[in-house]
């Protein structure tokens, strides 16, 4: 397994203390407008730069040092729209054009929200339509539609959003399922550039979703470890039977691969599998932590299922983020058309 | 592999490649079971003679002192173009154990041998009543002199009908703990007193087989390591035995299967078809990357977690295997394998030989066992 190098801890243990504890932030959310205090000092510390070539005003990170801050990350459950932030600002730089720049230049500053909303299958819009996941965050919303000489790049309002419902998500945060009228939207960038450029940016949605998975996993296994050292049943501690350690084996294995995955594809970020290594890492890191965090509840018996116990937020928060930019399924798919 | 590879490692990948294509026999290609010394020596050898039949071993050794991608390089190119599955034994077991306890004229004596394909090695651990609990084992080796004299019966010894040294476990004192009388030694499998009787496998072939010891005189310059200190040497080596265990060569074998056969489907592999072939690819890609993170690991003083790469390894290429089991429809219980458009294709024989992996070299639950307390620490349970 790939261990941070000393700046990359340094990165990430600034970052965690920077974010606190989210469980309380996640807690206050009720669809209704974020606080953004916390947002506006991530913004000041220059956090959404992490990605950005230094001549643009960023930090020139690099996929490696993106995955392990948002891994070691993840377990703080703050509900700031960071993966978004850190994928889409190379994308908003990526354009060239003025209204892009200007939009790149009021997020970095912590005045405007921009996130991503993808194309993705939703029994609630089957004709097709562009979720965009933490909804409430969103003062721009950007969205690719169409291909080659025909793609454009777009960013819609929040006055253009309204329409569409606002719908809670069981982490405490929402999304809304856009579509995108003719002619809808302010023209960020258009052409095979672009497109390209966008689907470098869903590259680094995937490979982000993927890190804070792991994160997620990694944070509730532990705590589940925990549990069976100190939790006695029939005069011993239950991590002694044979049954628990075996599963718990098993969680620790599935937890390895996906990280080693997810370590590989940010060494893939650039190249040629980088589209295929991204799309592997989120699917595999969603059916970890779809699979892993299950067997945390039911380890941890009733207390699991417990809303008081920190483990409810951090499964709610992994079903939520298996589900966005890109599901398991989707990726799949996509992988079998091109193999 | 998913990395951005260097020139240097391109570079690499091309040469092993072409010369794959250029050297390997056509009748070498695309075996389904792995070919019987008589069969496969000639490749070996010249693997050997390119120098490198043995990339994991130090190059003081006569290794190719590869890093971990060149290795998954030749594991990926031979998987490609279905290289055949060569004698591993003394390459991966007995190998690295005499580069560690043997004394040098053990080395010298041995390791050319194993590395010119000279001598074909076989592993004499198990016992009728001793396998997952080895240190029960009761074949025993007496001291006579400058000799060891072994009475005992060894079984599910892989490739011991084909094998001319056994490297074994025997109990040489009674009076100590189980664990601290057992001695490591090196047996010409031509001395009198040594019967083999292979046994058929699930797969329907001769992988493996009974030894039976009956007063065989052995030179006590053959054992490693100290007399009773034989349990020491296996337990120190069994991570770095792992982490062969747990490279991706079967799995990265059983999805060119798995390929082979979407391929021949074609448009009727369908939608839930492709799901499992991406499926079968992150799986693969997933255990790829743990086996090439692994060194990282130990370079930082952390212990390797051999034992989750072994359980990844087997588990992974059992999964893969299922997915061709599932692709094949009909033709999957058919006995051999086929050639449609050009490509063979295996449908059981892999399938069948799977089920291998994830008993030997300690089971999977032993493995998992030693994860909960050596990795985990999960309190000690009632065991011996």
């Amino acid at each position: 397994m790939i261990a941070p190098t000393p700046e990359q801890v340094l990165m990430r243990d600034s970052l965690i203390q920077l974010l606190g504890d989210g469980v309380s932030r996640m807690r206050g959310a009720d669809g209704g407008p974020p606080d953004r205090a916390v947002w506006v000092d991530i913004c000041e510390a220059g956090w959404p730069g992490l990605l950005l070539p230094e001549a643009s005003g960023g930090w020139g990170g690099t996929a490696i040092d993106m995955v392990m801050v948002l891994e070691g990350a993840a377990a703080t459950l703050a509900p700031e729209p960071l993966i978004a932030a850190l994928a889409t600002a190379p994308l908003l730089a990526a354009c060239g054009t003025e209204p892009a720049h200007a939009l790149l230049a009021n997020m970095l500053a912590g005045q405007t929200v921009v996130l991503p909303a993808e194309m993705a299958i939703s029994p609630l819009a089957p004709d097709g339509g562009f979720v965009l996941f933490d909804a409430p965050w969103a003062d721009v919303a950007v969205i690719g539609a169409g291909q080659g000489d025909g793609f454009r790049l777009v960013a819609l309002s929040s006055a253009e959003m309204e329409d569409a419902p606002l719908r809670r998500t069981i982490d405490g945060g929402a999304q809304r399922i856009l579509s995108l009228a003719a002619g809808a939207g302010r023209l960020l960038a258009e052409g095979p550039k672009a497109a390209q450029a966008f689907y470098a940016t869903r590259d680094l949605l995937r490979l982000g979703a993927a890190a804070s998975l792991v994160g997620l996993v990694a944070r509730a296994f532990a705590l589940t470890v925990e549990y069976l050292g100190m939790r006695s049943q029939f005069g011993q501690p239950i991590g002694a039977f044979q049954a628990l350690q075996h599963r718990a084996a098993s969680m620790h294995v599935a937890h390895a691969a996906a990280w080693a995955l997810v370590c590989e594809a940010a060494l893939a970020v650039g190249g040629d599998k980088e589209r295929v290594a991204c799309a592997m890492a989120k699917a595999k890191a969603s059916a970890t932590a779809r699979g892993v965090l299950k067997d945390c509840v039911q380890m941890h018996g009733a207390i699991g299922f417990s809303d008081e116990y920190v483990l409810a937020p951090l499964f709610r928060r992994a079903v939520t983020l298996a589900s966005a930019f890109g599901t398991p399924e989707a990726c799949l798919a996509e992988l079998g058309c091109e193999g | 592999m998913l990395r951005i590879e260097t020139e240097a490692e391109q570079a690499f990948r091309r040469e092993v490649r072409d010369w794959y294509e250029a050297e390997l026999p056509e009748d070498l290609r695309d075996l389904t079971f792995r070919p019987e010394p008589a069969q496969a020596l000639g490749w070996y050898r010249r693997l050997s003679q390119k120098g490198w039949i043995a990339p994991h071993w130090p190059k003081a050794f006569g290794g190719m002192g590869a890093s971990p991608v060149e290795q998954v390089i030749l594991m990926e190119e031979a998987a490609r173009i279905g290289a055949p599955e060569l004698p591993t034994q003394g390459l991966n077991q007995i190998g690295p154990i005499l580069q560690r306890f043997g004394t040098p004229e053990q080395q010298a004596r041995h390791l050319p041998a194993i590395l010119n394909g000279d001598v074909i090695w076989c592993q004499g651990y198990s016992e009728p009543g001793s396998g997952s609990d080895l240190a029960s084992l009761r074949t025993r080796g007496r001291v006579e002199g400058d000799e060891i004299v072994i009475t005992g019966h060894k079984i599910w010894t892989t490739w011991g009908h084909h094998a001319d040294w056994i490297y074994a476990l025997v109990r040489t004192n009674e009076e100590l703990p189980r664990r601290q009388g057992i001695t490591f030694i090196l047996v010409d499998l031509k001395l009198p007193g040594i019967t083999r009787r292979p046994i058929r496998t699930l797969a329907d072939e001769c992988e493996f087989c009974e030894v039976f010891f009956d007063a065989v005189r052995v030179p006590r310059a053959n054992v490693v390591g100290i007399l009773d200190g034989g349990w020491n040497i296996v337990t120190a080596l069994l991570d770095e035995e792992r982490i062969q265990l747990g490279a991706p060569s079967h799995a990265l074998r059983a999805l060119e299967r798995v390929r082979r056969m979407a391929r021949a489907l074609g448009p009727v592999l369908g939608a839930s078809g492709r799901l499992r072939l991406a499926e079968a690819e992150t799986e693969v890609a997933a255990l790829t990357a743990a086996f090439l993170q692994t060194p990282t690991e130990a370079e930082q003083g952390r212990t390797p977690d051999a034992s989750s790469l072994k359980i990844l390894s087997t588990e992974t290429t059992q999964r893969v295997l299922d997915i061709a089991q599932e692709l094949a429809g009909a033709a999957a219980p058919l006995k051999s394998p086929a050639s449609v458009g050009g490509t063979v294709i295996d449908f059981s024989e892999l399938f069948l030989q799977s089920r291998r992996l994830s008993i030997y070299g300690g089971t999977n639950e032993i493995q998992r066992g030693l994860i909960a307390d050596r990795v985990l620490k999960l309190p000690k349970g009632k065991r011996p």
